[in-house]
């Protein structure tokens, strides 16, 4: 029985041509009981190889090849759950000790660490390998067989090269001399051995070579492939005894990864006390403050739940995990940090009353059995909203600090090669210069990516043709091979992780490239099947700007507004987002967004919560969309698939919408057990569902049949459940989105000023460039005043202006500005008094540099109340930013200060006195005019409160009888018409057919353009590469016209931010 | 009396060299070779020619006269003209002129475009004084080149660098060896000539006319400067013995390049081994024996290939003195057989037994093996399979297999 004890998957990162589940499914295949995975440093791939084992029925073996100082390594496996914690413990101490990428074991780490842990001699590139190469063999294995006593085993590999033969005498020497059992092994680095090509192409992009000139850095053959146990004991005919061996070595392993017992924070309670009895008190305790405002039905109904609730808590032992929530969420009150709890938390009073989450369960309907049940095995969901950027930051920190560095981590994000960077790092490989990457990598826009003979067409498209090319053939053959194998480990945007233990003796931690932050070795999926609870601290843009624009509404309009105590039945709220008047607002802005909203005309807050939730893949793809509106617009009766659905399905009209009512229908419909219905909503939050969805799928249909559900019934359930999964939304998450989204638009609606004034502050978010904000601000009649380097702060600040409250734009957007800089202009001159020239401000600012000197000219910032234009501020600027001895330009700039008594007053001559030595403007500098100005402001600050550019060419539009956006919105149905904007969104949604959806913009709004397929492909190259188009259309309805014919508008070239996407 | 400058861009300018220059010369003999052209002084010819309008035309004539496509620009700085030739702008439109073309730093440029500053006319409407205040002395170059006073000399490089030696037969002679005397008197008139001069040569171009046919050049190099007439004498008799002329010769070239004496002292106290000249001499020899493909330096390839080895051809021995450093390990010789000896095999469950080839036979007495090599499957892939085996009667092999064949492809020593 041979067991293959070394493998290497693609989480050994660029030192691999197979992914650990295939590596698991080949082993099954050839008919082997079991295999290691033992990746370098990492177990990062060991929960899909665990699972992927458990599923083809083999046993999975973890371990790690150990990194050692010398750069060889040292493969070790768990015997144990002790030895997998030293394991884990061991890789998480090299790696934090060093630099990110610098990592390596030293042999006291090893001594320390070596308790139940299986040490091999490794391959070529083993530990062993290198020492007999140096001539310490004998001692090094002495070394070896000392501190793993009765646990070394001496790996012998042979891939039919002449070289290795000696080692393997030597190490077999060795064997003999120190009684050490000896085992054979393929060293596999790849499942089929046509993947070794992968493996070479991995190993040029790890040393920056291309497959030309890696010369003897590639593998000598292609052996290094998973090889039957007939194929092993052909290879090692010799020592047959060496095969017979890895079945006693997996024998000896009684560590699998479902052992790791995961236990949440343990939580410090008084003496006398339990973990339940202080979440006990303290959630009745505050669940009075918080339902001090509610209706007495609702109070009424509380303690009967909260009691509920607390059992169910006691009886799964997670009173410490939500002390602990509740916690961070104080600390953010503390720190008035704004933060709101997302997820399934939604539907707990718990939660709730300890000001986790902010959407009250019994007044809006939320089942806690969607959250936890006693009666099945599942664990709880908290996300935690917070603003993005430096509160976040305070919040992760907080938890580090609180639980210790090796008690908490990020989880990690498995980076995977998408189309652009596998086509650049294959296309290097392969030896393409940059010119040809850059049309390579055009053949995947941000919107499609493309395989097969779709690839092989669009090469030909581009002036190249594989088959008349191998260099190219093989490019495209391992570019389709390389899509979707892990990169990196990235850290996912807010999971966390916590745990009594050491955490990292659960799962290896390590630095993430960003300084203080550490991650764990496991993504999202890898947690969730391996049930180890995480606390996710999402960073939304949105909790920001609503943050600030309490404050700026605070002291600007003196309403003392809460996010929760917002009226959510404002008519002006409805009314807006029924004329899907929305760019900006949250969830709701999008162009789908934009075009559903006059259909299902919102007029509550549980229709936002569906708006929110509709817009998404699983509802358009399993054509819930369409049903849902029919229905809403009175065009098709309400029907509940089958009666027993009713009480599900009411809600929303007898369409499923959300995961939870999936759940609900799996059980009530097929019968699922709890067990099964918590396996489907793993499976639906899963990023890889595979072959659990086909299983899922099946027992739906099995428990339907069983009661006689009828056939179209069936298929239509099961459809849903299918364009559910990875798409689906938790309608609790749908209601902390909605309460977000309906914030946002009570701001913009009410204190558009404050809000766009956060907004702007808190850019890039949302769906729009900062330019389209601003224009579309500008049409709701808000006004920006321009940046002035003697009005302005670094952000965007509110004037009054009469009795209206304008936008003052801000330092922060001049492109190449540095915050400390701008804050040093502004800090300095709030300190002072007004700066009087471009010299006064280089003397009173040295820290600014020439480049941001020439920026704030440009972007206008220096023209003092309009005495200077922006060139005559960069030609001065030109000569102020020249170095100058002491002796010479203080001196003259101080005598020049000392004219004016500045103290308060503007700087009227200050700038002309700055002009010139004579104060005459030099007459070859001409002003900037027109879309000059916009130019300049689009390149140097992303925004202009100008014109917009088409309006330049409105007249020149008019005569050719192109039409404005404004102009689009209602026609004849059937009239063909041309409209020209900026291209501001490029769109091919994965759910639409290959339709592209494109938005134009232009002085008086958006034009939609909905593009098929083959006019598309007609067209692609102006679509893609023009920033302003002129788009001939036929009129489809209100706001959207089919395109026919695309023309660049070459005579405008102002930047334009457009957002591809798919 | 004011200067003037001429300047020939040429797109091809490295194969239209000769022509260029010859163009050049014909109105000056102040001359520079640039990389793209040339540029030559044709000051003072007013009265001979015209004014600088009528210089450009009459250079543009002659290079039309020999089909050159060239851009021509006189102007009286030699900076402006070669701007001028090579953005093919004639004197009057040098204002409209992109500041593109101007050696202005980038970052500077970008500025001028911000300020609206496109052309050397907008340029033209600045103070120079403001220029240089804001872009340092450094600018002034720039300022230069538009007031067309161009500080840039004009640096003749065309000179002399080989000398010519030739001889026209009276009667065609069909063996070189008859024109070993000729060519011996050329070699020692072109030697002392080149010692006058206190150079060497290291670079022969020999030609020799033959009838009826194309003059047939031998390029001869030696890795060192020598005027050993007896020495370059040989090497031109081995190189002509490699490839012979087709008929019978009619005139013989000599062109010999100049180059530095040899610096290194030789011979003082000792005779230093080996020499030079007889390394190169046997070197030549061998090739006239095995054929020139097969002699050059060995040199290691790093490549996954059957053979990662070749032989580089044009590479001298150097003759650097090697100290030895022995290995502790022991490493094995490998002699290639050239062609591989064709083998038959006799294998029984799959071991290898017997083996029997053209030139012996025997048991095999032990073999380790298969080795599998196989790469550049990216390219033209290969894979082999290799055993080394230890024939009964003596001796180790390595033995290779190709389909259904056998080879043995060498011995380890």
């Amino acid at each position: 029985m041979f067991y293959e004890l070394h493998t290497r998957s693609a989480f050994s990162f660029l030192s691999s041509g197979s992914q650990p589940q295939r590596l698991a499914q080949r082993t099954a295949e050839l008919g082997m009981p079991g295999a290691a995975l033992i990746d370098r440093d990492t177990v990062a791939g060991a929960v899909r190889f665990h699972f992927e084992a458990r599923e083809h029925g083999i046993q999975p073996i973890i371990g790690s090849e150990i990194t050692m100082k010398d750069g060889s390594v040292l493969p070790l496996v768990p015997m144990n759950l002790k030895g997998y914690q030293n394991l884990s413990k061991l890789i998480t101490t090299i790696k934090l000790r060093n630099k990110k990428g610098e990592h390596f074991a030293t042999r006291d780490d090893i001594e320390d660490h070596s308790s139940g842990l299986l040490c091999f001699t490794g391959g070529s590139d083993g530990f062993m390998h290198s020492s007999i190469k140096n001539g310490n063999g004998q001692f090094d294995m002495a070394w070896l067989n000392y501190v793993f006593e009765n646990r070394l085993y001496i790996e012998l590999q042979r891939h039919h090269l002449r070289n290795e033969e000696a080692i393997n005498q030597t190490l077999l020497g060795l064997a003999h001399k120190l009684r050490i059992p000896y085992f054979a092994a393929n060293g596999a680095y790849y499942a089929d051995q046509k993947d070794r090509e992968l493996f070479d192409v991995f190993t040029c992009i790890k040393n920056h070579c291309t497959i030309y000139d890696a010369g003897k850095l590639l593998s000598e053959n292609g052996e290094r492939y998973l090889k039957p146990e007939k194929q092993m004991l052909d290879l090692f005919e010799d020592y047959p005894e060496a095969i017979e061996r890895t079945a006693e070595i997996a024998s000896r392993v009684n560590f699998s990864m479902d052992e790791l017992s995961y236990t949440f924070p343990d939580y410090k309670v008084p003496p006398g006390e339990t973990v339940d009895s202080v979440l006990r008190q303290r959630t009745i305790h505050q669940a009075k403050e918080r339902y001090s405002d509610k209706g007495q039905d609702i109070k009424d109904q509380v303690q009967g739940r909260l009691d509920k609730e607390f059992r169910v808590i006691e009886m799964k032992g997670l009173a410490g995990y939500f002390l602990m929530v509740a916690d961070i969420s104080t600390f953010c009150k503390e720190s008035k940090i704004l933060s709101q709890g997302r997820g399934s938390a939604a539907n707990s009073v718990v939660c709730y009353s300890l000001g986790i989450t902010a959407v009250e369960p019994i007044k809006n309907q939320l089942l806690f059995e969607r959250f936890l049940s006693e009666s099945y095995e599942q664990y709880p969901d908290i996300d935690i909203d917070l603003p993005s950027g430096d509160d976040r930051e305070t919040v992760i920190q907080h938890v580090y600090k609180e639980y210790g560095e090796r008690n908490a981590g990020m989880t990690a994000n498995v980076i995977s090669y998408r189309g652009k960077s596998a086509v650049r790092e294959v296309g290097k490989t392969f030896g393409f210069g940059p010119e040809v990457l850059d049309r390579l990598s055009r053949l995947n826009s941000h919107y499609e990516t493309f395989k097969g003979k779709e690839l092989d067409r669009r090469l030909k498209e581009e002036g190249f043709d594989p088959a008349e090319d191998r260099r190219l053939r093989k490019f495209a053959h391992i570019y389709e091979q390389i899509l979707d194998f892990p990169r990196h480990l990235g850290q996912h945007s807010g999971g966390m992780v916590v745990s009594i233990d050491r955490l990292d003796g659960i799962v290896p931690i390590e630095p993430a490239s960003m300084p203080g932050r550490n991650i764990i070795q496991w993504d999202k999926d890898d947690c969730e099947a391996l049930k180890v609870v995480k606390v996710d601290l999402l960073g939304l843009g949105m909790m920001a700007v609503l943050r600030d624009s309490i404050t700026l509404i605070s002291s600007h309009y003196g309403d003392d507004l809460n996010l929760y105590k917002i009226p959510t039945d404002d008519p002006k709220v409805y009314e807006t987002l029924q004329n899907a008047d929305t760019v900006g607002m949250f969830q709701v802005e999008s162009r789908a967004q934009i075009a559903f909203l006059p259909k299902s005309k919102p007029a509550n807050f549980y229709d936002i919560v569906v708006q929110v939730a509709i817009i998404r893949p699983g509802p358009i793809v399993g054509k819930m969309l369409h049903s849902y509106l029919k229905r809403r617009q009175g065009l098709e009766e309400v029907d509940y698939i089958d009666e027993r659905l009713k009480p599900t399905l009411e809600r929303t009209m007898g369409v499923p919408l959300f995961q939870e009512q999936l759940l609900k229908i799996s059980m009530d419909i097929a019968g699922f057990t709890s067990n099964e219905t918590e396996d489907l909503r793993k499976a639906m939050g899963f990023k890889r569902p595979g072959k659990k969805l086909e299983k899922i799928s099946h027992n739906l249909r099995k428990g339907m049949d069983a009661r006689g559900v009828p056939e179209k019934v069936q298929e239509n359930i099961v459809n849903c459940v299918l364009a559910f999964s990875n798409y689906g939304f938790p309608e609790s998450h749908a209601y902390s989105f909605a309460l977000l989204a309906y914030a946002s638009a009570y701001f913009m609606v009410h204190y558009r000023a404050a809000f766009m004034t956060a907004m702007f502050n808190n850019y890039p978010l949302g769906f729009y460039s900062a330019a389209t904000l601003v224009k579309d601000a500008q049409r709701h009649g808000l006004h920006f005043l321009p940046m002035d380097i003697n009005r302005s702060q670094y952000i965007f600040t509110i004037e009054e202006v009469g009795d209206e409250k304008q936008v003052r734009v801000g330092l922060k957007y001049v492109r190449g500005l540095r915050k400390e800089v701008g804050e040093a202009i502004v800090a300095e001159r709030e300190k002072n008094e007004w700066y009087t020239s471009i010299a006064d401000l280089i003397d009173r600012v040295p820290m600014i540099n020439k480049r941001e000197i020439r920026a704030l000219s440009l972007a206008g910032a220096l023209n003092f109340d309009n005495t200077v234009h922006r060139r005559e501020a960069l030609w001065q600027s030109e000569l102020a930013i020249q170095p100058t001895g002491d002796l010479f330009e203080k001196s003259e700039v101080r005598s020049q200060k000392s004219e004016f008594d500045k103290k308060n007053s503007p700087p009227v001559l200050g700038g002309v006195a700055a002009a010139s030595a004579d104060g005459v403007v030099p007459s070859f500098l001409t002003r900037m005019e027109g879309l000059q100005l916009v130019d300049a402001d689009l390149r140097k600050t992303g925004i202009s409160i100008g014109k917009h550019p088409m309006s330049f060419f409105r007249d020149e539009m008019n005569r050719r009888g192109i039409l404005s956006a404004h102009q689009t919105l209602d026609l004849r149905k059937g009239q063909i018409v041309s409209s020209a904007g900026a291209v501001i969104i490029r769109q091919r949604p994965m759910t639409a057919n290959k339709v592209v959806f494109i938005t134009l913009e232009d002085e008086t709004g958006f034009s939609n353009f909905v593009v098929m397929p083959d006019v598309f492909e007609k067209y692609r190259a102006v679509i893609n590469q023009s920033d302003f188009l002129i788009i001939k259309g036929i009129f489809e309805e209100r706001g959207m016209l089919k395109a026919l014919h695309f023309t660049p508008l070459t005579e405008i070239t102002t930047e334009v931010v457009s957002h591809n996407f798919r | 009396m004011s200067k003037l400058h001429a300047s020939i861009i040429s797109g091809n300018a490295k194969k239209d060299k000769e022509v260029l220059l010859s163009v050049a010369q014909h109105f000056s003999a102040n001359i520079e070779m640039l990389e793209d052209g040339v540029l030559f002084d044709v000051s003072g010819m007013h009265n001979l020619v015209g004014d600088a309008k009528e210089v450009s035309r009459q250079i543009t004539q002659k290079l039309e006269a020999v089909r050159v496509p060239a851009h021509v620009a006189v102007a009286a700085a030699a900076d402006t003209a070669i701007l001028l030739a090579r953005q093919n702008y004639s004197l009057d439109k040098f204002p409209q002129l992109p500041l593109q073309e101007l050696q202005i730093e980038a970052d500077t440029l970008n500025i001028f475009d911000e300020l609206g500053i496109h052309t050397i006319r907008d340029l033209q409407q600045i103070p120079a004084d403001d220029l240089v205040n804001r872009y340092g002395r450094q600018f002034k170059d720039v300022i230069d080149i538009i007031e067309q006073k161009g500080s840039r000399l004009l640096t003749p490089n065309v000179k002399e660098s080989s000398l010519t030696w030739s001889y026209d037969l009276d009667f065609p002679v069909e063996d070189f060896e008859q024109l070993i005397f000729i060519v011996n008197h050329g070699l020692d008139k072109l030697f002392t000539q080149i010692s006058y001069s206190g150079l060497s040569t290291e670079h022969l171009d020999f030609a020799v006319g033959v009838r009826k046919k194309e003059e047939k050049s031998y390029e001869i190099k030696t890795s060192f400067p020598t005027l050993e007439r007896s020495f370059w004498l040989k090497l031109v008799n081995l190189r002509i013995a490699l490839d012979p002329p087709e008929a019978e010769i009619v005139s013989v070239r000599i062109v010999s390049h100049f180059t530095r004496p040899r610096s290194d002292q030789r011979g003082l106290y000792a005779v230093s081994r080996p020499e030079p000249e007889s390394l190169l001499l046997t070197i030549n020899k061998l090739k006239k024996l095995v054929g020139e493909d097969n002699v050059g330096t060995p040199v290691l390839l790093d490549q996954r290939l059957p053979e990662a080895f070749s032989l580089d051809h044009e590479q001298l021995p150097q003759g650097h003195e090697k100290i030895e450093i022995r290995s502790e390990q022991l490493i094995a010789a490998f002699n290639y057989f050239r062609p591989p000896i064709p083998a038959s095999v006799t294998v029984k469950n799959k071991r290898l037994l017997f083996i029997k080839t053209p030139h012996f036979s025997g048991r095999v007495r032990k073999y380790s093996g298969v080795w599998k090599k196989n790469s550049q499957w990216w390219n033209r892939s290969w894979n082999s399979q290799e055993w080394d085996i230890e024939i009964e009667e003596g001796g180790i092999y390595r033995l290779c297999k190709t389909g259904h064949e056998w080879f043995l492809v060498g011995e380890y020593d």
